[in-house]
């Protein structure tokens, strides 16, 4: 028998399946329009937008990847893997030494850490341009480096602090009764112990390293330094575009995050739930 | 990928401060650059350029490779942004007082405020008309970077505004070439009737508005007044030419363009493809968008691309000859150690060879330097293009880099409210009138 409790639970699976499938549409969507463009030629592009490609130009991909978005991947990668590395270690030492040892004033080096959450980048860029020229590290990989790394240390250290506080004391006691160093004990118990977060915090700073525009616009020029980000304005000109390049361009650039997003999801959603619920 | 308003606001407070700095409490131009003083050879010349991207990018590397060779002791240091980039990097190095030695400017408005913060040299004993190297440009081009009487930037390239058309088209329907506004509006009926867009236009981005409208303005308003409107501290704004040119413009998007009403939502990149494609009759644009427009692949190659100048109303009070049109050039630091240096180099950029080199593909620039566009390298419309800005009575700046940026924001809004028709000419020109008011 068919009980009216049971139709509205259809009626709301359903109408929760409709929606999910509907925001899938606008995620994915726009995807695969840039996809597709990727593969038109610039007529067919301005003729019809939304139709699918009449031949599929393939050598768009080959095209963009020479006029410089293989050089761009490079740098991003390169950029977006040592900075990455740099902020999640610097951030996990500055959250074990926060929560895990007994050090002097370990507030106030707390609240200066944290205060850089307060610091829009933008404010600190023109006295950051004239520091770095004076030190020569002005148009290099370093300024990126340590831009990227100083600039995303205190949110990292917030998140990972707030998941090493909920970690039970008895570990620590337990690795120090056992004879393991503070030095041991992070790397062997406590960093193992917080992989869900540091695979949450990894993402994070990979989004942000590998999307951000503003330095790398400000602190490089020239094709073989520059990220994907400025690198694909390169292929844009006022007086002529070729629009299924940079299409295929940003489907070059966009491909490795949404690979990785997808790898490490399962850690991501659960290392932000762990430290939300801190 | 848009910069952020914060970005613009920082950068901006920053440069004025540093401009302000620089200026010592007024406008303050730089000493005549001591150019009778030989260059040492020697040191690193500082670029910042708009060749950034392909398939400029290589130019600057060759001419510095080139002059290297010359002079073996001599390094440079290269800044290649491109159209997006060049605004903030400029305005970042400028308020961190780190400008180069050599440095890109449009002409109106943006080298006007490194000349006031004298940060520009003043090349007047070098390249003025009449100087060895100021007798290789047209005097137009030389004038759009010129304030009270003196010269400050080399122009490196020259750029106009034309109409272009199909030649196919129009010799099917029996058309010419129109030479008086109405002759144009008629010939606009003749194409529709035909089936073609008669003009195609895009207006997404404010500023091809602001291009018909800054040619209409040269042509209806007396050049004296447009100059001294462009000026907040001199601007009257109050001639008839204006509200008559803007009627114009109106009577052209409502009759001639597919998109009418709606051309604020078109990009100009379609409108350039209508022409390229064979669907439009006719398509405004600049000298280098000629070649794009025209390009190997596209129907209007085979075609054929002709050009003519927006033609003015037979009753047209300003100066029918006038050309919208500047030209891009690089300034000497005022304060750079190497300003000699940076000159040479900068004669050296700007000779017969380079400044043919500049002009051919693929870098396409063409050249501000005379004779240097030619068959040898350059399509004809090119030729045809330069030529006749060469031979322009005057050289009309941007109406969006002529004026300060509160008045160019306003006419940018006006353009779109003319095209949507939500204001009228007038309610425009009251607009502008008081964000002129406001700027004063």
């Amino acid at each position: 028998m068919v009980t009216r409790t049971s139709v509205l639970v259809v009626v709301g699976r359903v109408f929760v399946r409709a929606f999910l499938l509907a925001l899938a549409v606008v995620v994915i969507y726009p995807l695969l329009w840039m996809l597709l463009n990727g593969v038109k030629s610039n007529a067919e592009l301005f003729a019809n937008p939304f139709a699918f490609p009449v031949a599929w130009r393939w050598e768009n991909y080959a095209t963009a990847w020479n006029r410089g978005v293989g050089d761009y991947l490079t740098t991003s990668v390169l950029v977006t893997v040592t900075s990455t590395v740099a902020t999640v270690f610097i951030s996990a030492w500055a959250a074990y030494g926060l929560t895990k040892v007994n050090i002097p004033f370990s507030r106030t080096v707390l609240i200066l850490i944290l205060g850089g959450l307060m610091l829009a980048p933008t404010v600190a860029l023109i006295p950051l341009v004239k520091m770095f020229q004076t030190m020569g590290l002005y148009n290099s990989f370093w300024a990126l480096l340590i831009l990227y790394t100083a600039f995303r240390v205190p949110f990292t250290t917030f998140l990972i602090r707030a998941y090493m506080m909920d970690l039970p004391a008895e570990v620590d006691e337990a690795a120090a009764v056992d004879g393991a160093s503070k030095s041991r004990a992070f790397w062997q118990i406590i960093l193992p112990m917080c992989r869900p977060i540091i695979v949450s915090t990894v993402l994070l700073n990979i989004l942000f390293t590998w999307n951000e525009y503003l330095f790398a616009m400000i602190f490089t020029s020239g094709g073989a330094l520059q990220t994907l980000p400025v690198g694909l304005t390169n292929l844009m000109s006022k007086h002529g575009t070729d629009y299924p390049v940079v299409f295929a361009g940003m489907a070059i650039a966009a491909l490795p995050v949404i690979v990785i997003f997808f790898a490490g999801q399962r850690y991501f959603i659960r290392g932000l739930a762990d430290g939300v619920g801190k | 990928m848009r910069k952020s308003t914060q970005l613009m606001t920082a950068i901006l407070a920053g440069a004025a401060l540093a401009l302000a700095g620089c200026a010592d409490g007024g406008s303050q131009t730089a000493a005549p650059l001591d150019l009778a003083k030989a260059p040492e050879y020697s040191g690193t010349l500082s670029i910042l350029t708009k060749f950034g991207g392909d398939p400029l990018e290589p130019y600057f590397e060759d001419l510095a490779a080139g002059y290297k060779k010359l002079h073996p002791d001599v390094s440079f240091e290269l800044i290649q942004e491109t159209d997006q980039s060049i605004k903030d990097k400029t305005k970042t190095l400028t308020a961190s007082q780190a400008l180069p030695d050599i440095y890109f400017t449009w002409a109106g408005n943006w080298a006007n405020n490194f000349i006031d913060g004298g940060l520009a040299a003043d090349l007047t004993p070098a390249i003025a008309p009449g100087t060895e190297w100021g007798n290789n440009f047209g005097e137009s081009a030389l004038k759009a970077f010129e304030k009270d009487g003196k010269y400050f930037a080399v122009p490196l390239y020259n750029n106009g505004k034309f109409m272009g058309y199909n030649q196919r088209i129009f010799k099917e329907l029996g058309l010419t070439p129109p030479t008086t506004f109405e002759e144009l509006m008629s010939s606009c009926s003749v194409l529709k009737a035909a089936g073609y867009e008669p003009i195609a236009f895009g207006n997404k981005d404010g500023w091809p508005a602001l291009h018909y409208l800054q040619q209409l303005f040269a042509y209806e308003v007396p050049a004296q007044v447009l100059e001294a409107d462009f000026n907040p501290g001199t601007a009257k704004l109050e001639d008839a030419g204006y509200l008559k040119a803007m009627k114009q413009f109106t009577a052209l998007v409502n009759a001639c363009t597919g998109s009418g009403k709606d051309s604020n939502g078109v990009l100009y990149t379609t409108a350039q493809q209508a022409l390229a494609q064979g669907k439009a009759g006719m398509y405004y644009q600049e000298i280098l968008e000629f070649d794009t427009t025209s390009s190997d692949k596209s129907p209007l190659r085979k075609d054929g691309l002709g050009i003519f100048k927006l033609p003015a109303a037979s009753d047209a009070k300003g100066d029918t000859k006038a050309i919208e049109g500047s030209p891009e050039g690089y300034i000497i630091n005022a304060k750079s150690r190497n300003a000699a240096l940076a000159a040479d180099f900068m004669k050296f950029a700007t000779s017969t060879l380079n400044a043919a080199k500049l002009s051919a593909p693929p870098y396409g620039q063409p050249s501000a330097v005379k004779g240097a566009v030619s068959e040898q390298n350059s399509t004809s419309p090119v030729i045809e293009g330069i030529n006749q800005v060469n031979e322009a009575s005057n050289a009309i700046i941007w109406l969006d880099s002529v004026t300060v940026p509160e008045v160019a924001d306003a006419w940018l809004a006006g353009g779109e409210a003319l095209i949507a028709g939500t204001q009228s000419p007038e309610q425009v020109l009251a607009s502008v009138r008081s964000a002129s008011s406001a700027a004063r």
